[in-house]
C-alpha cells in the first residue's frame, strides 16, 4: 500500500469529519456517520493482513489527537474493525453495495462497543441510542463512500494476496 | 516475521488500552494539540456544511410574543441598562478591586472555530495555540454566554470542551429576568443546581427536588419553570465570568429513579456546535481575581 495515498485519505477524511460532523446530525440522539470508519474499512478490505491493522490502528490514533476522547480509544476501536474486516476479505465481494452496508453497520458497531464499554468503566458514559444511530446513518452512507473510494483504489496499489492453490 | 509482527500489534493495542482506561488524561494530552493541521480541509468543508445546514434546516425562533410586547421590552431593558452602567462606574470608582475586574471581552482574544469533535464529544477545535497564551483551563466565552473551557492545547491547535459535553459540570443559579425588579433580574432562592452536560447540545440538572420546580403546588416556594435561565455562578471560576448565562429551562421532568427530584434540561441560547468563533479568555492573570479576595476577606476580618 503506498503510504503517500494512506496518508492523504487520512489527513482529508478526519478533515471533512472535523468540518462538517456537526452539521449533518439527525434524530434526537444526534446520530452522525462515521466517515473515518469508512476510510478504515476501506483500507482493511483492500491492503494486506499486517498493512490493515498498522493502517487501522494509525488512523485511530490521528483520530484520537483530534478528540476529547482519550488516546487510544479510537486505535483499539478501529484495530478490532479492521480485524473482522480484514477476517472478511475472503467471504465477500469487495465492491458489492450489501457488503459495504454490513461492513459499515457491523463495523460502527464494533466501535460503538469499545466507546460505550469505556463510558461505562471510565466516564462520563456514551449514549447507546446515539451509537446505534450512527451505526445505521454509517451503513447507509458506506456504498456511496466505499463506492468512491473504490475508483481510486488504483494509487494505493493494494498487493493482492496470493492464494493457497 | 508474521510473530514478530503479531507480537508488535498486540503491545500497540497494549499501549492503546493503557492509555484509554488506565493513564489520567492529562498525560496524554501532552501529545495532543495538532487541531489545526486539518483546518485546511475542515474550515472550507465546515462552510459549506454549514450554509446547506442552514437553507435546509433554518434555526427555529421560540419566542412567539407580538413585534410591538418585544420593542416596548426592549426599551425598557435600554434605561435599566444604561442606569445599572452608571452605578457600576460609581461602585469601581470607590473600590479599587473592582477596577480589576471590568469588562470580560478586554481579557479575551477571539479564535476561529475550524471544526467539531470527530467522535462526536461536545467539543470544538480552534485555530489557537500556545503561543497565543491559550492554556488549559481558560474559560471560552460568546456573545450569548459561557461556551465551555480550554480542555488542552499545543502548538498547532486547541480543543474545547463544551458546557454541553458529558464530562463538565459547574454550580449555577436559576435566574428570571424581571423588568419590574430592581436590577432586572430575580435570581430564584432554589437549591444551588448542579449543571452538567448532557451531551446532544443540551445541559441537565437533577437535584433539585420536585416541590422547587413548576410542577408542584407548593405555593411558598420559589419555583423553577420553563423558560426560566440558567446563570454560572461557581466559586472555582474567575468571579468577573459570575452571572454569565448558561442556557434557558426547556422542559421539567421528573426523574424516573428518583421521583423526589426533577430532570431539568436546559438548552444553550445558542447552538454551540455550529460557532464561527469565540473568545478565550487568556488575558486574565489568575492571581488578580486571588489578590482581590483575599483582600476582602482581610477587610472582613479587621
Amino acid at each position: 500500500m503506498r503510504l503517500t495515498a494512506y496518508f492523504i485519505l487520512v489527513y482529508l477524511v478526519i478533515g471533512v469529519q472535523i468540518g462538517m460532523g456537526d452539521f449533518v446530525r439527525v434524530g434526537s440522539s444526534g446520530a452522525r456517520p462515521d466517515l473515518v470508519l469508512l476510510a478504515v474499512i476501506f483500507i482493511a478490505i483492500h491492503a494486506p493482513r499486517d498493512a490493515a491493522l498498522l493502517g487501522a490502528f494509525g488512523i485511530g490514533l490521528v483520530k484520537d489527537m483530534t478528540t476529547l476522547s482519550p488516546l487510544g480509544l479510537y486505535a483499539i476501536a478501529y484495530s478490532l474493525v479492521a480485524m473482522f474486516t480484514v477476517s472478511t476479505q475472503e467471504l465477500v465481494y469487495r465492491a458489492h453495495p450489501v457488503t459495504h452496508v454490513m461492513l459499515g453497520f457491523a463495523g460502527s458497531l464494533f466501535a460503538g462497543a469499545v466507546v460505550l464499554i469505556h463510558g461505562w468503566i471510565k466516564g462520563p458514559p456514551a449514549s447507546f441510542a446515539e451509537v446505534f444511530g450512527s451505526a445505521l446513518y454509517t451503513a447507509l452512507l458506506a456504498p456511496v463512500i466505499l463506492g468512491a473510494l473504490n475508483l481510486a483504489k488504483g494509487a494505493f496499489s493494494f498487493r493482492r494476496r496470493q492464494r493457497a492453490f | 516475521m508474521r510473530l514478530r509482527f503479531n507480537q508488535v500489534f498486540v503491545g500497540l493495542l497494549v499501549l492503546a488500552i493503557l492509555s484509554a482506561f488506565v493513564l489520567p488524561a492529562d498525560i496524554t494530552n501532552r501529545l495532543r494539540g495538532f487541531q489545526a493541521i486539518f483546518a485546511p480541509v475542515s474550515r472550507p468543508t465546515r462552510a459549506v456544511a454549514s450554509s446547506v445546514h442552514d437553507r435546509i434546516a433554518p434555526r427555529l425562533h421560540h419566542d412567539t410574543r407580538n413585534a410591538d410586547d418585544v420593542k416596548d421590552e426592549n426599551e425598557q431593558l435600554r434605561v435599566l441598562v444604561m442606569s445599572l452602567s452608571g452605578q457600576l462606574d460609581e461602585l469601581r470608582r470607590v473600590t479599587n478591586d473592582l477596577d480589576q475586574l471590568g469588562d470580560v471581552k478586554q481579557h479575551c482574544t477571539r479564535f476561529k472555530v475550524i471544526g467539531g469533535d470527530p467522535s462526536g464529544r461536545g467539543s470544538l477545535l480552534l485555530a489557537a495555540s500556545t503561543r497565543d497564551g491559550v492554556r488549559e483551563a481558560q474559560p471560552v466565552l460568546s456573545g450569548q454566554g459561557l461556551v465551555g473551557v480550554i480542555d488542552h492545547v499545543g502548538l498547532a491547535g486547541a480543543q474545547v470542551r463544551l458546557i454541553t459535553d458529558r464530562d463538565f459540570k459547574v454550580s449555577g443559579r436559576f435566574l428570571r429576568f424581571d423588568t419590574k425588579s430592581k436590577n432586572g433580574e430575580q435570581t430564584l432562592a432554589t437549591k444551588i443546581p448542579l449543571v452538567r452536560g448532557a451531551g446532544n447540545g443540551l445541559l441537565e440538572v437533577q437535584n433539585i427536588e420536585m416541590k422547587e420546580t413548576a410542577l408542584s403546588d407548593d405555593p411558598l416556594k420559589e419555583k423553577v419553570a420553563v423558560g426560566d435561565y440558567v446563570k454560572l455562578e461557581d466559586p472555582l471560576w474567575p468571579p468577573n465570568l459570575s452571572g454569565k448565562l448558561l442556557g434557558q429551562v426547556e422542559t421539567i421532568t421528573q426523574q424516573s429513579g428518583a421521583p423526589q427530584h426533577a430532570l431539568i434540561r436546559i438548552r444553550p441560547l445558542i447552538d454551540l456546535l455550529q460557532l464561527h468563533e469565540v473568545m478565550v479568555m487568556n488575558k486574565l492573570e489568575t492571581n488578580t481575581a486571588q489578590v482581590a479576595s483575599e483582600k476582602s476577606a482581610a477587610t472582613t476580618d479587621h
